[in-house]
């Protein structure tokens, strides 16, 4: 049996559901942080824990300005759940996708593909 | 000398994301859960990926000079079907989803997969064995093998066969062949003369089949 979605409020700046602004606007949240996140720690190269608090502090903002509101009803557990799952599965993705990407663009020897 | 990087692998790999976040964004203007579902599904791809070549091969790759470029750039499509497949159906019980998302990702699944093996083309990895013609052309059969699946895939939905079970049939598919090809790919076989890929296609086959037959199950009962 499936529940009725929850239609979420829409964020400031945020379009109707399937225009360009709303599209960008998913695409931001989801991955934006692709691109923020490795430069937080070029620019806190010398401070790793620095890099490491900003980044995660920069993820549970984007994630409780977007799928917290966006799908949880507000202050209920499943708005914080889904705000923990989306920095999880960010922190696991975006060291794996750099590196993808790193090991491509430089072509540096030894990399593997099966 | 283990191949080396190459643009064109990191275009396929960026065109393959974006053709599945394409399509995941536009069903999420009915369904505001499915880009969590999606992401989830792609985070845990590339973790299941990165693991599974790990216990593959990284580890033989100990007491190489350039073990951790080696550890952090391997992959394999092996992990990431059921890393992918784990990381939605994880995904889906946190926050209660409980539709059908499989026969969606079934059909999206071939074509970044063809794109990777053009990545693969072009950094001249994954390669076969060498046999009378040369070397087994390993990268054009897997290749030839998800255009065949992605047919079939749109063949069914098309005619509405096995309703919800188009992803498991895809990996017990694409897990048989795999297991079988991999006899023909130069891959190292350490465990007994198996491929640690063989290994987990074989482990892929048997929780697909055993996920086809609970929704059998319990779809019959309802």
């Amino acid at each position: 049996m499936n529940e009725e979605p929850y239609l979420p409020p829409r964020e400031p700046g945020e379009g109707p559901a399937g225009t360009a602004s709303s599209c960008l606007w998913t695409l931001w949240i989801w991955f934006g942080p692709t691109l923020v996140v490795p430069f937080i720690f070029l620019f806190t190269a010398a401070v790793l824990p620095l890099g490491v608090l900003l980044s995660i502090g920069f993820l549970i903002l984007m994630g409780s300005f977007s799928v917290g509101r966006k799908m949880g009803k507000e202050g209920t557990r499943a708005e914080a759940w889904r705000v923990l799952l989306y920095v999880v599965l960010q922190i696991v993705w975006i060291p794996l996708f750099s590196f993808a990407v790193l090991w491509g663009i430089c072509a540096i020897n030894g990399g593997m593909k099966i | 000398m283990p191949p080396i990087g190459s643009p064109l692998y990191v275009l396929c790999l960026v065109a393959g994301i974006a053709f599945g976040a394409f399509f995941w964004l536009r069903q999420s203007r009915h369904d505001p859960a499915l880009p969590l579902i999606y992401f989830g599904g792609l985070a845990f791809a590339f973790l299941g990926a990165k693991l599974a070549f790990l216990f593959a091969e990284g580890w033989l790759h100990l007491g190489h000079p350039d073990r951790w470029t080696i550890w952090l750039s391997g992959k394999s499509v092996m992990g990431a079907l059921p890393g992918g497949w784990l990381g939605v159906e994880i995904v889906k019980k946190a926050i209660g989803y409980r539709a059908i998302t499989g026969d969606r990702f079934a059909l999206l699944i071939p074509v970044p997969l063809m794109l990777g093996r053009i990545g693969c083309l072009s950094a001249g990895c994954c390669g076969g064995i060498p046999c009378s013609f040369g070397n087994w052309p390993a990268v054009p059969v897997e290749i030839a093998f998800q255009i065949t699946a992605l047919s079939a895939l749109i063949w069914m939905n098309h005619r509405g066969i096995c309703r919800g079970q188009h992803f498991h049939l895809y990996l017990i598919g694409y897990g048989i062949f795999r297991a079988l090809h991999e006899f023909l790919r130069s891959t190292p076989k350490p465990f007994l003369g198996l491929s640690g890929y063989q290994i987990l296609a074989l482990a892929t086959v048997v929780a697909a089949w055993a996920a086809f037959r609970a929704r059998r199950r319990a779809e019959a009962s309802c």
